[in-house]
């Protein structure tokens, strides 16, 4: 009775694995469509896809399409391709990732291990600021990137993303540290650590999974912004965001429908490759963060 | 020199006062403890003499220094904490000399006293371990360690030893008593566990609500505790109290209608109601009308060396008395106590101690 019984528990385990396998599947299937399709588009020539095989795999190979987006196409008046773009966002996301996070963690320090009388509302504010919508402040920031003669350039796209990313990298920060023990502060005072050698030496070290969290979100949403980069550095200074835009949009007579495609993936590829490389850093330093508590 | 010396020593947090006027001085290589119930401020005025919280009032001296406004690193003292406060990414040798390091010393001299130091604790063979491949009591090792390695004046324990298991308590204690004896630098030990205290200390200083109730050694505060508060918190099981009224010149008296109890106490004019204070070993178990007292046993609490029999005198709470191990009583057995009059223990409705009339043997 109970090896028959337990057969049958071996067996229906199995059929459910196989159905969960089956629909998971499905569902990878799905999500990756569209990326499919593009990959597809993107490798075959303009004349195969206006013939109306959108899904149907390319009879003749081609990676000209990828090397007119990257150097020839039109963005634009200009026949640069994507590549001057690219690089504008590399310049500006970097550095902006860079600073929110340094700025962050210096935040989520202070506010953490050096309390002062208002500390609980620099926190609100700070918060606050990762609800304000993007469309409020795009008057006002005009006006300032004016005033500081930055307007139009890659300097004050990297401003205003500093700006709004200090907030979420902030909250961050002080959640971590609120779980990080204030001891190990007070023992490095003792040593005769001053303000940023504790910091440097004994917080960040120790820092690495909320960091990474960190870089990744800043990283994306500066990366894929298109708002703030349409409307403060139009012309060269443009992030890829908008150069795709101006790609797809800007093409006479025929739309280089396979341009579009290998042009968009250019666009998307920097923010996959982060999650697949640092995606489990992720969830890691997500769950860090968010268990200790 | 490095005698510490708090002159009114106070703290506040904006209107909360949490420590109100502390005087103490504190001789060259004593050893001090701490002791009081939580939130009695014993902690904030250790982190006050590390310079780790702000002095509100009066003056901390080291050494003849006033040192008030000095860093912590620069006072010449040394802290280990509750926590270990390891830092997580720095190997056992790296904790050790982090201070060192710091202050640009010279890495031969960094190397002697981190060797030195490791040879004290047994901790040769962990040096390049990180904290989380070590157990509670090498943790614990390695952060007093770091402190030796400072080669402070004074050495602050802040409850060192409240996140290890018992049997590595107990050990420990040992350990912290013989590095004392051995560089007989001053230590100041906060802890909430009386017998820390009482095993550790030269002299023991108890705090209530950010005052010093008391300041003496252990056994002076075990035999002549100054009050209530100081009576019930030294000794274990703790004193037992018994609301009781003076008879005759004043060294009578009768708790609970029972026969005069005499209490070896100088006289003095106070206020009741009184309170006597007995300590569950100073108490005689004697036949049912043969004590001045008679009780029902509770509940008797067998440790197998010794017994804790908790007596019902028609209090809310029992009367324990600590018996032999191989007393005979059970729950609902009749019983008489006899009181010895010396070490009994009056005191008036301030909860202030009449001064005994001797002083213990034991205590100069």
């Amino acid at each position: 009775m109970a090896i028959a019984s337990s057969d049958n528990a071996i067996r229906s385990n199995k059929v459910a694995r196989t159905f969960i396998y089956l629909f998971l599947l499905l569902f990878a299937l799905f999500y990756l469509m569209p990326l499919g399709i593009m990959l597809v588009n993107s490798l075959k020539p303009l004349s195969e896809i206006t013939a109306g095989g959108m899904i149907a795999m390319p009879n003749e190979w081609t990676i000209e399409p990828w090397l007119s987006a990257w150097s020839t196409a039109q963005i634009g008046v200009q026949p640069t391709g994507l590549r001057p773009y690219f690089i504008n966002s590399i310049a500006m996301a970097v550095p902006a990732v860079a600073i929110s996070t340094v700025a962050g963690a210096l935040n989520g320090y202070v506010l953490t291990k050096w309390h002062f009388r208002g500390a609980t509302w620099v926190f609100g504010l700070l918060l606050f600021s990762c609800f304000i919508p993007f469309q409020i402040v795009l008057i006002p920031m005009a006006r300032i990137l004016g005033l500081l003669e930055i307007a139009g350039t890659t300097y004050g796209l990297i401003l205003v993303h500093v700006v709004y990313g200090i907030g979420f990298s902030t909250l961050y920060f002080r959640n971590y540290y609120a779980a990080f023990p204030t001891e190990l502060v007070r023992a490095a005072q003792i040593d005769g650590a001053g303000f940023f050698q504790i910091f440097w030496r004994i917080m960040l070290p120790s820092s690495g999974p909320i960091i990474a969290v960190c870089c990744i979100w800043q990283f994306t949403n500066i990366w894929n912004d298109f708002l703030f980069g349409a409307s403060f550095a139009s012309g060269d200074a443009a992030p890829m965001t908008v150069a795709l835009n101006n790609l797809v949009n800007s093409s006479t007579g025929e739309r280089p429908y396979n341009v579009h495609f290998a042009g968009a993936i250019m666009a998307a590829a920097p923010t996959l490759l982060v999650y697949i490389v640092a995606g489990r850093y992720f969830v890691r330093g997500l769950m860090a963060g968010s268990v200790k508590g | 020199m490095s005698d510490l010396v708090l002159k009114d020593v106070r703290k506040s947090y904006g209107d909360a006062k949490v420590i109100h006027g502390v005087d103490l001085e504190i001789r060259d290589g004593e050893f001090v403890v701490f002791v009081g119930p939580s939130g009695c401020g014993k902690s904030t005025l250790l982190r006050m003499i590390a310079g780790l919280e702000s002095i509100t009032g009066g003056d901390v001296v080291i050494g003849g220094e006033q040192v008030n406004d000095i860093a912590p690193a620069d006072r010449g003292i040394a802290m280990v904490f509750q926590s270990y406060a390891l830092y997580p990414h720095k190997d056992v040798y790296g904790n050790m000399a982090f201070a060192l390091r710091h202050a640009g010393e010279d890495k031969a001299v960094i190397d002697e006293r981190v060797k030195k130091a490791a040879d004290i604790l047994g901790l040769d063979a962990l040096l390049k371990r990180k904290p989380k491949e070590l157990s509670g009591g090498q943790r614990q090792r390695v952060a007093i360690g770091r402190a030796i390695v400072r080669d402070p004046e004074i050495f602050l324990f802040d409850e060192p030893l409240s996140n290890l298991d018992a049997a590595l308590r107990v050990q420990m204690r040992v350990e912290i008593l013989r590095l004392h004896q051995r560089l007989k630098t001053t230590m100041i030990y906060v802890t909430h566990d009386q017998v820390e205290a009482m095993t550790l200390a030269d002299r023991i200083v108890v705090l209530r609500d950010g005052r010093i109730e008391q300041v003496g050694t252990p056994l002076e505060l075990y035999h002549h505790p100054k009050n209530h508060f100081v009576a019930g918190f030294i000794g274990s099981p703790k004193m037992n109290f018994l609301a009781c009224d003076r008879v005759g010149d004043g060294t009578q008296v009768t708790a609970h209608g029972s026969a005069p109890i005499t209490v070896l106490v100088k006289p003095r004019d106070a206020a009741g109601p009184f309170t006597l204070g007995v300590r569950p070993e100073h108490v005689d178990l004697v036949e049912p009308g043969q004590g001045q007292l008679d009780g029902t046993i509770l509940v008797a609490e067998r440790l197998g060396g010794e017994t804790f029999l908790h007596v019902d005198l028609g209090d809310s709470e029992p009367f324990v008395v600590k018996a032999d191990g191989n007393v005979r009583y059970v729950s609902g057995d009749p019983v008489g106590l006899s009181f010895p009059s010396d070490a009994l223990h009056l005191f008036d409705a301030n909860g202030d101690a009449f001064e005994h009339v001797e002083r213990h043997a034991l205590i100069a």
